[in-house]
């Protein structure tokens, strides 16, 4: 556990990469669009007509800090004698800890966005129809699994590229596309899309944004272990 | 005990023999000196060492143990590699904050002379730090680090002489205050001859000379003189190195024979005069 724990005090050495940047995301997101509709104005336009996509920036903006760790503090790490497994342990701990972070947060600026009805413009950055949950908690098993799955599969991507270098990167994402390609030609020509389309939407909404982020947490979690220990610095 | 045991290792990559049936064992509490030419297998070597390369066979223990993911012996041990990569978003006093975590014998205070002396900029990125400025960080680290194994692989690239004077002048004055087992893999080998006391050639994946310094350096010597007064001396001993001029030849030997005869003189080869003959030759012995 002491090697883990010097690996996560090293991970969180730049605490303005590894968790601050979604934060600040979000918050310029809220600001900017806050100030758009404060100056476009219009007396009480209906809710649902400034629904906004800025909570894509939470997570878009937190797409490199993965890569970042597996390329630049990992060859580093090892460098200081740090081990492959409490490298991973460290990490894996660390994404745990935005989930977590990301949950509630999110969560709580939800709360807040509906008690100031929109941040008093009546805009949805966080209230979204479709993620909306009455419960705090359950509210934030929403934001925070999606963040999980994502801070996974770019950790995957990360380790991917350490191991395989940027021709192997670029072969698996050219590989994972031609399946994905063949998947949707096979859907359509058994004529399953409305099937799958169907299936998703009649699911409860924690089991398409918990259960299936979830699953995608266990692949490519599963993917990285694997890289990651056979790493080579 | 030996710090490292080294038995049969061998390193296969891509088709590529980078280790060839490598056996050698470093004694503690010495500055060993690993030399070699480019890609020679040093670096693969230390690199194996220190658990960040996977050995295709042979046994490696350090201090007892096998190197590979056993925190037990990679506690003890620093790796400081001419290529480090260090984030670049971190700012050199991030970078010695990070050794100051991961090494138990971290000494800050020497650690802050140490960057006195070769005048880092503490809160400067690293990505803006100059190719010297970089090597001087993982010379810091490595010192600093007081790790029971140091290994430094070329550590110096792009520092001035200067520079390279006070990290030997640290390196030698820290390590007769707290003895340590020292790596040093370098191609200045003449900078280092009075510094490292045993020495380990490595060419094309195989250990040519693993010997202690002041034997080699009393041992190879360059003889000159009359042909052939120079062929009757030298005969029954290893050669080096031979070139003709006229009736005068100048040959290197492995071995001192023993008494010249009127005409021929002898000198020492130095480490270096010995290293590149050696490697030229192949393995003297």
């Amino acid at each position: 556990m002491t090697e883990t724990i010097k690996a996560l005090r090293i991970q969180l050495l730049k605490p303005g990469v590894t968790v601050a940047v979604p934060w600040y995301s979000i918050g310029i997101a809220i600001l900017i669009v806050t100030a758009l509709f404060a100056v476009v104005g219009g007396g009480s336009p209906p809710y649902t007509g400034r629904t906004t996509g800025a909570l894509c920036a939470f997570y878009a903006s937190g797409i490199g800090v993965q890569p970042w760790l597996m390329n630049q503090l990992f060859p580093f790490s090892m460098a200081l004698s740090v081990t492959r497994r409490a490298f991973v342990r460290a990490t894996a701990l660390l994404i745990l800890g935005e989930a977590v972070l990301a949950g509630l947060g999110l969560a709580l600026l939800n709360r807040i966005e509906i008690a100031t009805h929109g941040w008093f413009v009546h805009t949805r950055v966080l209230n979204l129809p479709h993620v909306h949950q009455d419960d705090f908690f359950t509210q934030a098993l929403v934001y925070g699994v999606p963040t999980m799955a994502l801070t996974t599969a770019t950790a995957f991507v990360g380790a991917a590229f350490r191991v395989f270098g940027g021709f192997g990167l670029w072969v698996l994402g050219v590989g994972m596309a031609f399946v994905s390609a063949v998947v949707v030609a096979i859907l359509m020509l058994t004529h399953s899309m409305g099937h799958v389309g169907h299936f998703f939407a009649t699911q409860p909404m924690l089991a398409d944004f918990a259960l299936y982020p979830l699953a995608l947490v266990a692949l490519f979690g599963a993917g990285w272990l694997v890289l990651m220990l056979r790493a080579r610095v | 005990m030996s710090v490292v045991a080294v038995e049969d290792l061998t390193m296969r990559y891509r088709g590529h023999t980078a280790l060839d049936g490598v056996s050698l064992a470093l004694e503690p509490d010495t500055i060993h000196g690993m030399l070699g030419r480019n890609g020679a297998g040093k670096t693969t070597l230390m690199r194996i060492l220190t658990g960040q390369e996977f050995e295709t066979s042979g046994r490696v223990e350090v201090f007892g143990q096998p190197p590979r993911e056993n925190p037990a012996v990679l506690n003890r041990v620093c790796f400081i590699r001419e290529s480090q990569k260090y984030p670049t978003n971190f700012k050199v006093r991030e970078a010695l904050a990070a050794a100051a975590i991961a090494c138990r014998n971290w000494d800050r205070a020497y650690a802050d002379r140490l960057v006195k002396d070769f005048e880092l900029p503490r809160d400067r990125p690293i990505k803006k730090l100059s190719r010297g400025q970089l090597s001087a960080v993982g010379i810091v680290i490595g010192l600093a680090a007081r790790a029971p194994l140091t290994l430094f692989d070329e550590p110096y690239l792009g520092l001035d002489a200067v520079a390279r004077q006070i990290f030997y002048d640290r390196l030698l004055e820290d390590f007769s205050e707290r003895p340590r087992t020292i790596v040093l893999s370098t191609h200045l080998i003449d900078e280092v001859a009075d510094l490292v006391e045993h020495v380990v050639l490595i060419d094309h994946g195989e250990v040519l000379m693993d010997q202690d310094a002041d034997e080699l350096r009393g041992r190879a010597v360059s003889v000159s003189g009359p042909a052939e007064a120079v062929a009757a001396y030298a005969d029954g001993v290893p050669v080096l190195h031979r070139s003709e001029l006229g009736g005068r030849a100048r040959v290197a030997l492995a071995e001192r024979p023993g008494r010249p005869a009127e005409g021929v003189s002898v000198d020492s080869l130095s480490l270096q005069e010995l290293i590149v003959l050696t490697t030229n030759q192949g393995d003297p012995k």
